[in-house]
């Protein structure tokens, strides 16, 4: 979009440019809220918890704002080819944060339930899980904000991944379970968590997708 | 190269029903070119656009199809072939009445005879023999029909066509235009001077009329191509640049070109 001609419309560069913006914000707001979350289960920290839960109003409204802002740009501008590529795939983008977002507030829950039933402990299995599932996120966010679809394409391998460690620790927590330990619903919850994370990385792959999807008109969705 | 266009659907394509060939044309016996090596086939039954920014050529190219331009002077084709059903166009042998028959055209501004309805219908069929008056009143109801006029105007078929309003003025030229059963319909705008509704009422004919006749239509509505045609040609400069579906030109064109134009960029 970037080395695009400008159109004879200048709102219509200003609303394209309107949306970027949004998307880009709401992607920002949504990665705050997993590490949030995530410092709340490492640091047995409850207010950070609360406050991830309570952003998620925020977190919707942005996800409307940019619903409505796109019907207009629809019916306004009527927008073709890449444009409407665009403008299709930012909603669609706009979606898969508000999932990510869900689960920032589910790990956020979880964590609250285990720091109020005392402490959260080993929460250091998580860490490398988390690392790549807010690496995703770093490179879905730039590869939208530069339209970069080399970049957007790589989500998927980085994805494979984070699911194979996450099929790791489903093994090494779930032995933990099998147990009838006390800190059995300890595990229970991590195990929860580490879903959640698993869940983010493949939203990432999505909104990788919408990308190429902009740049190339290519649907890679479904594709190996 | 010729721009041959297979449609998505239906592959086994039948022959083209006009096919332009390496065509050159100027309006001052070759000095300028005002088109410039242009090949393009047109699919039979199917409805093609013509899109460009003004000046492009759009309408000088449609008029060739069936030699509206032979009347101004020092106008003509100065390089390549038209093919109209098989037929090449500038063939001594071709006689233009006949062909502008079986080559029918329906113009920006409708431009009824200032007779009643029903003989603006019946004035091409006169001239073509036809007189017995129970023959011309059906083809009229029939011509009436398939532009879909015939409910609107059957009270009234011996008022003035300049009581109509614009939208059934349109109508009632192309009703005039498939009187004479043509082959090919050219439209050069034909919706320009119409209000939403009668717009929405040419485009549902179009549409309908594709069934049975080739159309070509200029449009410089973006909308409007992509509602009722299935293949576009895009033209800049006396030059197509591209052609081809038309869902494809509005998905993903080719050129950058096509794009920045069909997006409503500077070029
Ligand atoms: N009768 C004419 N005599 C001389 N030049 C002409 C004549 N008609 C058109 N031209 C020139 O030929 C070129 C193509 O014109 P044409 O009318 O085919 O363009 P167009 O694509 O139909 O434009 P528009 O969208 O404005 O109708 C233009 O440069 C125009 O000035
Ligand atoms: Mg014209």
């Amino acid at each position: 979009m970037q080395e695009q001609t400008p159109h004879i419309l200048s709102e219509f560069d200003e609303a394209l440019q309107l949306i970027k913006t949004r998307v880009i914000n709401m992607a920002s707001d949504c990665r705050m809220h997993l590490s949030m979350a995530l410092e709340g289960l490492v640091e047995n920290r409850l207010d950070l918890c609360n406050e991830v839960i309570a952003e998620d109003d925020n977190v919707d409204q942005q996800e409307l704002d940019i619903d409505a802002i796109t019907m207009e740009i629809l019916t306004r501008f009527n927008p073709v080819a890449s444009d409407l590529r665009f403008v299709i795939s930012s909603m669609n983008i706009s979606r898969s944060l508000e999932r990510i977002g869900d689960h920032a507030v589910n790990i956020a829950k979880r964590t609250r339930k285990m720091i109020k039933n005392g402490a959260t402990r080993d929460s250091s299995h998580l860490n490398e899980l988390f690392d790549l599932a807010a690496e995703e996120i770093n490179e879905a966010m730039l590869a939208y904000s530069d339209l970069d679809s080399e970049r957007a394409r790589r989500i998927k391998e980085s994805d494979q991944k984070l699911d194979a460690l996450y099929k790791k620790k489903f093994k090494q927590l779930s032995a933990f379970i099998e147990g009838d330990s006390e800190e059995k619903n300890q595990y229970i919850q991590l195990l929860f968590i580490a879903r959640s994370l698993e869940r983010i990385g493949d939203l990432a792959v999505n909104i990788g997708e919408d990308i190429v999807f902009i740049q190339s008109a290519e649907d890679i969705r479904h594709q190996g | 190269m010729i721009h041959k266009v297979i449609s998505e659907e239906n592959v086994k394509t039948a022959p083209s029903a006009i096919v332009a060939q390496d065509v050159d044309f100027s309006y001052d016996g070759g000095k300028t070119l005002s088109l410039k090596n242009i090949s393009l086939e047109v699919p039979p039954k199917k409805v093609t656009a013509f899109i460009g920014p003004s000046g492009c050529g759009k309408s000088t190219f449609l008029r060739c199809f069936n030699r509206m331009n032979d009347m101004i002077d020092g106008a003509g084709v100065t390089r390549g072939s038209i093919h109209v059903l098989d037929e090449e166009i500038h063939h001594p042998s071709i006689n233009v009445i006949d062909l502008r028959k079986k080559v029918g055209m329906v113009f920006q501004k409708s431009n009824p005879f200032p007779r009643s309805i029903s003989d603006n219908v019946a004035y091409g069929l006169r001239l073509n023999g036809i007189t017995q008056k129970s023959e011309l009143q059906d083809r009229v109801e029939h011509s009436l029909r398939g532009a879909a006029l015939w409910d609107e105007v059957k009270d009234r078929l011996h008022e003035s066509a300049f009581s109509l309003s614009g939208g059934q003025q349109q109508r009632l030229c192309i009703a005039r235009t498939i009187a004479v059963e043509p082959r090919v319909i050219l439209m050069d705008e034909p919706c320009s001077a119409l209000d939403p509704v009668a717009t929405a009422k040419v485009e549902n004919l179009i549409s309908e009329l594709a069934k049975e006749y080739t159309i070509v239509i200029v449009t410089h509505n973006m909308q409007q191509a992509t509602r009722v045609s299935d293949f576009t040609a895009y033209f800049y400069l006396g030059e197509l640049l591209e052609h081809g579906s038309t869902k494809k030109i509005f998905s993903n064109p080719d050129l950058k070109q096509t794009e920045d134009y069909i997006s409503g960029r500077f070029g």
